[in-house]
């Protein structure tokens, strides 16, 4: 059969069924272009396999560690670079890094680097600085927390220590992404959160969650670290009998230059562990539990009231000022706390950045 | 030989000139648009083929319809030496003359015995 047996009507089908089949052909074309454009150029990175973290549990002078949970238990390879070249990690932790060196740090998974972050190992001394930073009743997961998140990550601090209320109204296990690791991520990157617990944390069994979740190395908020010549004395909800006999023992360890208290609730005049503190030469008492930053000395100790990084203030009638406090403020913010060798500066900066008090010792 | 078939042969003779001549991977935009027009031409040639139903044509026509696709995507994405599809593109389109030539030798008087 050729063409010429065709009648025109079939000829006419046929030029039909061409330009059909040409079309539909274009069409394919134009569909399959759209969808390799939205597969290679539209469509987003695969999903964040970190369901928490990674964030920085531990930094000491020659080495570090960091914590997450992974989607399907994935393996997660981590390395770190400095000046003296990469180093990987063994379970999380860094070792034989150099003192008082900054460090990337790249989390890889399925061969794919998914976070990264830099931290400072501590220096041997303050002859560099050491540079950290204060919330306090903070963890409701509010905007006003991110902008403090925002503010504390920008300053990059070397460790952030909380002054507890870490999570509202109930330190729970369910509640801790939204209310600390979430608003907290970036600063998490390269600064270990060391925390002491309140009431809204020790509310639920004792604050082990909080416990758990932080990898803090103390129950109850009650434990010391050290970062380099800095030590931190962590008491938990108040400064109580057990506490003080807490203090006296962490606050008698050689070696740290300069040494902070950090405890919910403010410790009030004629508390028995001022002498004590300023036998030991602590340098200032970082307190929570009152929504307000405040700056006043109590029993010859400087001390810091900050309850004001992402809790809101509540009820003026329970929210007053402290009398005799230098500076009372019911803006949210954080305090930024500098320890050279030869002075000691805190800065109350709020969730917009501003300075809103200055004051440092010798 | 129909238009669509001698559009296809031209595409084809033009992708080998040019896989023989330009070097990867600037050879893989001349390839690339010669395989999607070939799509294209070989959809209309495969439906020309069908009214009335010619076998042998109708299948080079499918055929090439599947090596536009390697002649587009093949040299780039699967590393198939583009020269391959494009030579395959212009014989396939000779493949239909070349059998209507062979079976009228085969039914000559004569032919074989």
């Amino acid at each position: 059969m050729t063409d010429h047996a065709l009648t025109p009507r079939e000829r006419r089908l046929r030029r039909g069924l061409v330009a059909l089949a040409m079309v539909c052909a274009v069409l394919v074309l134009v569909v399959i272009a759209v969808l390799v454009y939205w597969r290679l150029y539209l469509l987003g990175p695969s999903g964040d396999p970190f369901t928490r973290g990674p964030f920085v549990t531990r930094l000491d002078t020659t080495g570090a560690t960091l914590a997450w949970s992974v989607d399907n238990g994935r393996r997660v390879k981590l390395a770190a670079t400095g000046p003296d070249g990469t180093v990987t990690a063994t379970g999380g932790r860094f070792t034989g890094l150099q003192p008082g060196t900054r460090y990337l740090w790249t989390a890889s998974v399925g061969g794919i680097g998914r976070a990264s972050g830099s931290f400072r190992t501590a220096p041997l001394d303050l002859r560099d600085g050491v540079r950290f930073a204060v919330i306090g009743d903070y963890g409701s997961g509010n905007d006003h927390e991110w902008a403090v998140g925002r503010t504390l990550a920008a300053e990059r601090p070397d460790f952030v220590t909380t002054a507890g209320d870490n999570s509202y109204l109930v330190g729970a296990p369910q509640l801790l992404d939204r209310n600390i690791f979430e608003p907290l991520h970036d600063v998490m990157l390269g600064a270990p959160l060391w925390a002491t617990e309140g009431e809204h944390d020790l509310i639920y069994s004792g604050g082990a969650a909080v416990t758990s979740a932080l990898h803090l190395p103390g129950p109850h908020g009650r434990y010391a670290v050290r970062y380099g010549p800095v030590q931190l004395v962590l008491l938990g909800l108040e400064a109580g009998p057990e506490e003080v006999a807490f203090a006296r023992s962490a606050l008698a360890e050689p070696g740290a230059l300069v040494r902070f208290v950090v405890v919910h609730r403010p410790i009030q005049p004629g508390n028995p562990i001022l002498p004590l503190l300023r036998r030991t030469h602590v340098a200032a008492i970082l307190a929570g539990h009152l929504h307000r930053y405040e700056r006043r000395t109590v029993g010859g100790v400087p001390e810091f009231t900050v309850g004001t990084s992402g809790e809101g203030p509540g009820s003026a009638e329970f929210t007053k000022a402290t009398p005799g406090a230098a500076i009372s403020l019911l803006d949210y913010g954080s305090l930024l706390v500098d320890v050279s060798s030869s002075s000691i500066g805190f800065t109350f900066v709020d969730e917009r950045g501003r300075i809103l008090d200055r004051w440092s010792e010798s | 030989m129909r238009w669509p078939r001698i559009a296809l042969a031209g595409l084809g003779a033009v992708a080998t000139a040019a896989a023989l001549a330009v070097q990867p991977p600037g050879v893989f935009a001349f390839t690339g648009l010669a395989g999607i027009a070939a799509f294209i031409v070989a959809a209309g040639c495969l439906a020309a083929d069908s009214i009335p139903f010619r076998p042998v044509h109708a299948a080079a026509a499918a055929i090439s319809l599947g090596d536009a696709v390697l002649l587009a995507v093949g040299g780039r994405a699967l590393g198939i030496p583009v020269l391959v599809p494009a030579l395959a593109l212009l014989l396939l389109q000779l493949a239909p003359a070349a059998h209507a030539r062979w079976v009228r030798r085969g039914t000559r008087p004569g032919f074989g015995s």
